[in-house]
Formats: structure tokens, sequence, C-alpha cells
């Protein structure tokens, strides 16, 4: 049975008020790649869940986007799904239910300024090809205005 | 014109030599006011005040006991004013008026304070701010009481005419209903024929009658009544005037066959060689370049497309001594006085290439309602068979709802109203046509909520058609050019993709092209979408805002056919009082000249829009023609000498409000003028709509821009405001006055640049804006913006 959460939903709400715009015409669904190529990646069960509170929308599902903004492009109501949908990731950081992958590569980017990095690993599989050895490169740091 | 015998000059005469005695009356409108502002407080503040010697509030003041009351209260306490703090006085003013008249007062001697769409409507969080801002809208209207004047209206006759712009269903309704109760009508519509967009629907909702057979016989006779004067290719080309006389010229295109010679014989279309597009079958069918535009066309008269023609003159020779065919046919104005205008100028259908992921224009098998409206019928171009483009028969079809309504990426947000029951029309055709085809309808909601539509739904799902919730994304073309829909299901939540034979789109509908020039032309105002706005969307929703025009179909907003007819027949109605009365009255809000002081410098002359006040060139004075004068001010505003007086809204009146909005925390507010017209009304909207904003905003309402004077606005600097904002109909052409904010703001500009000389302010502090009847959120945004400079400028 479906409850709505109360407590939550005005949580939600206060920080994305656009998704009370939202009337459920599955525009964004059919517009999404995600959905078409991985399945059951609705933005608009994800709408609903938010409007009811369910705290099941934060879950791991919520970061298979491939971010395209074709539903941002096609809502008809100005809800923005990917926006929408980018803001609930932040919500989902903060209640700490982010997969840990996505936090790791975060923590590298801080700390490195790269998304990927040359490592032990990468020089084997280049070793493999028959590549020379590369040095890793060092890390940058990110400097602060002035 | 004559005096009305209404006003009564004994209570008026003595009201001015009397000190004043007001009374107040406030109305807690329910919990409307009473829920927010704490009247009893309000009450208690007002019998303080000079000059008031009764004070009290009340349940529902425009009710039987309130008005009661107030006869009552006139007669006990002798009170020569009486202030009345409720709703916008653009609603109850004429009750009051009424009221105060009947208990033996003048009528101008009541003034209201818009305590609800001005204060507690906005401010319903904020309870004791919108008592202290009562406290001033009452103080204001209070003191302005003190100095106001008896007035008489004006009597003026009323011409027995109409002119309805329009002649689509609901135009000829409105003519026909007009012309039957014996009114001379002028129905004038810019295409070759009458008929609208009726005329090119196959069948009608939800009962499936023939459109064309019920529309035909009423436009026979539409051009044929001896009372209307049908005139086809005919555009406003100027109305100038007020109710009850209106002067317009009408443009009329020639046709190039002289409509009385031509017997409609057609022999010139044998002969023709050049074939044009026809605009009625939507470009499916082809025409002659000398055509009728289409068979059952009023009037049955030929034209030729100039554009198109090769000018062989083969017509002229087929036409031989009927000698009907005139290539020398100019352009022709024609000039005629009415006392009414019926606007039914309709809609159009929204242009679906506008959504290119649909593919209209782009794919061969999409097609929109209105083109499918043709394939289906048995006159139009494909004699109903149900064909595609390349000429096979179709059997797969789905019909895409919404395109281009509840769509706020095209700016459409509003529902049409009419498309789920006409595609749900379309499919039960198409099983009438093809008893096997597969026929699908996506949509978001279906709205069947009229006699009989519940009823046409139930009867389409026992056909056989498929319904599927869900708004499509996209179409794409699939094989043998066969669009192919994509959509969610929404109800088991899973992708579909559909193959048909012929994707239809069911488009909104949109303002007529014409709506922005004959809005222009009337200075009648529209909503953001470009639909009339109408006087009072419940109690007078046929009249629009100005006096003696009148709003009839779907130009005020999507109608199907019943709901145009019905509001035409308003429209004539509402057309027909005035009319049948033979007179109406005209408020007595017009000017003064101080003759004495005048030099006829003619800087009135040049304000007045109307030709009311000219400057007499032997006696250098000015003189005014009191019939012409439309009431709004600017000639006062303008005259460098102070000889001009508006009645009714004086500069000692509109100063002394200025006094008691500013008699407490002056730093602390933001004064406003607003025109009677457009921002005036465009704050009421934000009252009704409840578009909440900050409550340090006083609003004076004066009935034009061009009423403002650099005098009013230096009065209120000079009186501690910190920000002054005149607002104002949108510039250039709103302007219930015609040219009033044209003047507004070349003069508000002008001492922008000087305020800093002249008051020691920085320019910003005088702000100009144009705020739409419909623009109620605009409005509150404005204030909003101005709150948070006021702020900023107290910090500082």
């Amino acid at each position: 049975m479906t409850r709505i959460n109360f407590e939550f939903r005005k949580k939600v709400l206060e920080e994305i008020p656009e998704l009370k715009k939202c009337f459920q015409c599955g525009t964004c669904v059919s517009s999404c790649y995600a959905e078409k190529y991985i399945g059951s990646y609705s933005p608009r069960k994800k709408i609903l869940g938010a409007l009811y509170g369910d705290k099941e929308v934060l879950s791991k599902e919520l970061w298979k986007c491939a971010t395209c903004n074709a539903c941002d492009e096609r809502c008809p109501q100005g809800v923005n799904p990917y926006e929408v949908l980018t803001k609930l990731k932040n919500i989902a950081v903060r209640e700490n239910i982010c997969p840990e992958s996505f936090r790791e590569k975060s923590d590298i980017i801080i700390e490195t300024g790269y998304a990927f990095l040359i490592d032990e690993k990468v020089n084997n599989n280049r070793k493999a090809l028959g590549l020379k050895e590369i040095k890793p490169k060092e890390s940058l740091r990110f400097v602060k205005n002035g | 014109m004559t005096k009305s015998k209404k006003s009564t000059k004994k209570t008026g005469i003595k009201a001015e030599k009397e000190e004043p005695r007001i009374g107040v009356f406030i109305c807690h409108c329910g919990k409307n006011i009473g829920g927010v502002i704490d009247c009893e407080e309000v009450t208690n503040y007002a019998s303080k005040l000079p000059n008031v010697v009764y004070a009290s509030h009340n349940f529902y003041t425009c009710a039987d006991p309130g008005q009661n009351e107030i006869k009552k209260s006139i007669k006990e306490h002798n009170l020569n004013r009486v202030v009345i703090a409720a709703c916008s006085p653009k609603m109850h003013e004429p009750t009051f008026r009424n009221c105060v008249s009947e208990a033996g007062l003048n009528p101008y001697l009541m003034e209201m304070a818009n305590i609800r769409e001005h204060d507690s409507w906005v401010h319903i969080r904020e309870k004791e701010d919108a008592t202290e801002k009562a406290k001033d809208l009452v103080g204001m209207a209070v003191a302005k009481s003190r100095y106001l004047k008896p007035l008489e209206d004006f009597v003026v006759p009323v011409k027995k005419a109409t002119l309805v712009i329009g002649g689509g269903v609901a135009g000829c309704q409105a003519a026909l209903d007009l012309a039957d109760m014996g009114y001379k009508v002028y129905l004038i519509e810019r295409e070759p024929s009458i008929g609208g967009r009726m005329a090119q629907l196959d069948k009608t909702f939800p009962t499936m009658d023939c459109s064309i057979c019920i529309l035909g016989p009423k436009l026979v006779e539409v051009g044929r009544h001896k009372n209307i004067t049908l005139m086809t290719n005919t555009t406003v080309e100027k109305v100038d005037g007020y109710i009850g006389n209106f002067k317009v010229i009408v443009k009329t295109k020639p046709k190039y066959v002289i409509e009385e010679k031509c017997t409609g014989c057609g022999e010139c279309v044998d002969v023709c060689p050049v074939y044009v597009p026809s605009k009625f079958e939507r470009n499916l069918k082809s025409l002659k370049a000398i055509h009728a535009p289409f068979p059952q066309a009023v009037p049955l008269r030929y034209e030729i497309d100039t554009d198109n023609c090769i000018k062989c003159y083969k017509c002229a020779e087929a036409c031989g001594d009927r000698r009907a065919i005139d290539f020398t046919q100019k352009e022709k104005l024609t000039k005629f006085e009415i006392g009414t205008i019926i606007v039914a100028t309709g809609c159009n259908s929204f242009d679906a290439a506008k959504k290119q992921e649909y593919g209209y224009g782009i794919y061969d098998n999409v097609v929109e309602s209105i083109e499918f409206e043709r394939i289906v019928c048995a006159g139009g171009p494909t004699g109903g068979e149900l064909l595609r483009r390349d000429g096979k028969h179709a059997k797969r079809f789905a019909f895409i709802q919404c395109v281009g309504s509840r769509d706020v990426t095209c700016g459409n947000e509003y529902c049409s109203g009419v498309c789920c029951l006409n595609s749900i029309k379309l499919a039960m055709l198409i099983k009438e046509h093809v008893p096997d085809a597969i026929v699908y309808i996506f949509y978001i909601d279906i709205r069947a909520f009229s006699k009989g539509f519940e009823e046409l739904y139930t009867r389409a799902r026992e056909e056989g058609i498929i319904f599927i919730k869900g708004r499509p994304s996209h179409i794409k073309e699939g094989r043998d050019k066969n669009p192919i829909v994509i959509t969610e299901n929404v109800l088991t939540g899973e992708l579909m993709e559909v193959e048909t034979d012929m994707a239809i789109l069911a488009v909104g509908m949109t303002p007529s092209e014409t709506a922005k020039d004959v809005a222009e032309k009337l200075h009648i105002p529209r909503n953001t979408n470009g639909f009339y706005l109408e006087a009072h969307p419940k109690l007078r929703p046929v009249d629009s805002p100005a006096d003696g025009i009148y709003l009839a179909g779907s130009g005020e907003f999507p109608k199907d056919i019943k709901d145009s007819v019905t509001s035409a027949s308003a429209a004539a109605s509402r057309a027909a009082i005035p009319m049948n009365k033979g007179k109406v009255n005209i408020e007595g809000i017009t000017i003064r000249i101080d003759i004495e002081k005048c030099t006829g410098c003619g800087s009135c002359e040049r304000a007045c829009p109307y030709g009311a006040i000219r400057v007499n060139k032997n006696t250098k004075k000015a003189e005014y023609t009191v019939a012409k004068c439309h009431g709004c001010g600017t000639c006062v505003a303008e005259c460098p000498f102070g000889v001009l007086t508006q009645n009714h809204f004086t500069d000692e009146q509109i100063m002394a409000q200025i006094d008691a909005a500013l008699s407490s925390n002056p730093k602390e507010k933001v004064l406003c003028f607003a025109c009677n017209w457009c921002s005036y009304a465009g704050a009421d909207l934000a009252g009704v709509s409840r578009f909440q904003y900050p409550p340090p905003i006083r609003i004076i309402r004066v009935m034009c821009s061009g009423r403002v004077s650099e005098k009013l606005v230096l009065y209120a600097f000079k009186k501690g405001a910190q920000i002054v904002w005149v607002t104002g109909c949108h510039i250039p052409s709103d302007c219930h006055y015609i040219s009033g904010n044209v003047l507004a703001k070349k003069r508000i500009e002008r001492l922008q640049k000087e305020l800093p000389k002249k008051a020691n302010l920085p320019s910003e502090r005088l702000k100009l804006n144009w705020i739409s009847a419909a623009e109620g959120n605009i409005f509150a945004n404005y204030v909003k913006e101005l709150v948070n400079e006021l702020n900023a400028i107290n910090k500082k």
C-alpha cells in the first residue's frame, strides 16, 4: 500500500519545488535513453516517488541517468526532470546513500584534479601491449581565487 | 447631451459648503478580509480620524443588511461623505454609488478603500502588517473624501447599430440575434466567405451532426437578412468614439469580381489555366486562380487570386456580357457610425510544426486535426476516403492529444478543452468509414465534462478504440513512411512503440492572428496567451472591460460550437441593453478650466487624443467639449500653469491621499500610481489570484498614467516617499485613452533625469512600468523587487 511520508515529502519539496508541477504524462520516460537501454529507470516514477515522500527514490537507480537532457527538452510542464534528478542526487549524497564508486571517483577528482589516474594498473596494461611506461602525474591542486 | 435627473443637487451643494461629516464602513467580506485584517481595530482607528463622525464594521457590506446600515447611518448621523473599505472599486463601486444615492447623497461623495484585493488577499500570512496597511488605505480614502465634490453623470444617446467583427459561427449568431431584434448590424469578415472554423469541420461532437449542414442555413440567413450588411474580405481600419457613438472605418480588399454582377455560374473557372492551393482545404486540394472559396461559401461569389493570376483574361472573355470581372478594383474604405461592437475574431489551430518532435511537415503521414477533418469529410479533397499522401488506404491511426495545449514549452499552458472530444469524434468517424480500422488515442487526461461528452467517450470505448494514457515523447518514421509513436504507457509503466499508417496531432486552439490588431484598434486588453480579457471572469464573461464592446466566441478563450453560440447570444443580448435603452450614462469624471488663468499655450490640446479641448485662436483660451471628453486627465497633468482640474481626481484630493499614505513611517513605503484600466486591474488580479507580495506598498488609483503630473510625484518625494512607482498600460497601444501612457512615459522619463536637481534624489527612485490587467503575477513580482530595493536603501 502506498503511504505518503509527509516529513520527507516536505523536505524534498522545499528543495525541489518544481516537482509539484508534474502531471505524470510520461513524456520524460519515453524520451529517456537510460530507460530505453538499461530499463527500470523512470524519471516519472522517481518524481512521483519524491512527491509521495518515498525514500526509495534515492536508491542506486538514481545514478543511471545519462545526462542527455532530452526529458528537460520535452517536459511540457517545465518540471525539468533532469535537474530534478540531479537535485535528488544531491539529497542522496547528503543522506549518505550514494554508490561507493561515485564517491571514490569524486574523491579522486577533488584530490588530484584528474578523472583518471595513471597508476600501476595502467602501466601493466601498457606493458602487455608493448607500450612504454609513463610516469604517474603529479596531483593538481585546486587553486583558490586570489 | 442632458444632465442626469438622478443626481441629487440639493445634498451635493450642501456637502460642498458644510464641514465634512464622514461615515466609514469596514467590510469583513466573511473571512476574506476579516480572516486576515483586524476589522475592529481598523474601525477604532477610523473613528478617531478628523471629520469621521461614524465608523462601523459589517460582515457583508454589499448585502442588503450592509447597504441598509449605510443608508440608515447617512440619515441618522447626517453624513455627507461615505467611505467604504471593502473590495476593489472595480467590483462594487457602482453598487455603493447606487446605495448612497438612494439615501439622498450624491454618488460621487462615496469613496472606496480596497482592503481585499490590495491587502487581505495578498498578505494572507502577514496579518499585523495587513491591518496596518488597511489603516493607511482607510486613512487615504477618508483624506480624499474630505475634498470630494458632488458630480453629475452625463447622458448620451446610443446609436441602434452594431459592428460584429468576425463571421464564424459566433459572429453569425450574434449578428442574427441582433438583426432579429431589429437592430442594424454590420458584419465584417476578413476571409472571402463567412463560416469560420466550423465550416471546415466534417461532423460536430457529441451529436455527430454534419457541421456544414447545420451551419449552412445560418450562413445563408446572414447573407440575406435585411438588417445585416455583410462585408467579406474586410478588416477594421480605425475605431473612434465611445459606447453609443463609435465611428468606424473598415477596409475591403478587392475581389476583382463585381459582387452585384457575378451570378456564380462558374464559367470563368472552367477556362482559367492557373491552379492555386485551397486554404479552406488546408492545401490538400487545388483551386483555379479565379474561384469561390468553397461550394457552400456565403456570399457565393468568385474572386481572383492576383498573386498567382497570369492576367490571360480568359475569365473576362468567358464572363462576356455579364461584365462581372474588373481588374481595376481598388481597396475600398467604408465609414459608418454604430452604438456597440461585438468582437468575434475566434481561434486558429496551433501550428503543429512548432512541436518538431512529432515531425509535422517533415513526415508525410503526420497530419493535424483540421487537415484530417477535411480528409474524413465526404466533400473534402479525398471524397471521404482515408488516404495517405502515397494514395494508400490507411488502416491504423494514432491520435496524439495536447499538441500545443497544456504545454509551457510553447507558451500554451491552458487546456484547449475541445480536442479530447474532437479526437474521439474523429476516431468514431474512422470506425464508421473503415470498421476494421485500428485507432489509438494517446492522452494525458480525457476531459469529457459537458452534456453528452462522457457518453460519447463510453461509446468510443465500446467501438473498440484503444485509449493509451501517456503523452508520446516523439514520432519516428518507419518503413513505408509509417509513423511510429513512442510513448510510455503510464498505467503499465512500460514503453510502447506503436506503428501506424497515419498519426493525427490533436492541435490546440490559439487566438486568431488578427486578435492583436483588433485589440489595439479597440483598446481592449488581452491575457498573456493573447485571448481577450473579460470584464469579470464570473459575472461579466462576455463584456470587454471597455464599455460598449462585447466578446463572442473563442477569441475570449477556446470554446466548442455550443459554447461559442451561447456566448454569442449572450454578447448580443448584452449589446442590446444600451441600444434598447437608447441612452447611456457617462461618468461625471470630466475637467474644469480656470479660464481666467489660461494663456492659450495649447499643451492641453496636444495632449487630448479626442479633440475635446482646443484653443480658440481669437480668444486665446482653451475651449472644452464635454461630450468628447473621456476623462483620462492627461491634459490636466500636461498643463504647465495648473489651469485645469480633473473632477474626482483633483490635485488636492490626490495630495490628500499622498499625505495620508505617508503620514507614518514614510521611509518604509513605496508609493504607487496605478491606472484604472491596466495596472490597478493587474493589482486586483494579483489579489484575486492570491499572488503574495510584501505589504509596504500604497496604491493610488488614477484614471490614466497620463494623469500623474510632475507636481504629484515631487509632492510624494517631498512627503518622504523613498520610491515612487508610476504604472500604466503597455506602450504603445494598450492605453484605454489611446496615448495617455505615451505622454506619461515622456513626462516621467524626463523627470527621472531631473530628479537629482529637483528633489535631490537619484533618478532610480522614480520607477515606471507597464502592467496589463492580465499580469497579476508580474505586478506581484515588481512589488517584491521594489521592496527589496527599498530595504537596501533603508539599510544604507
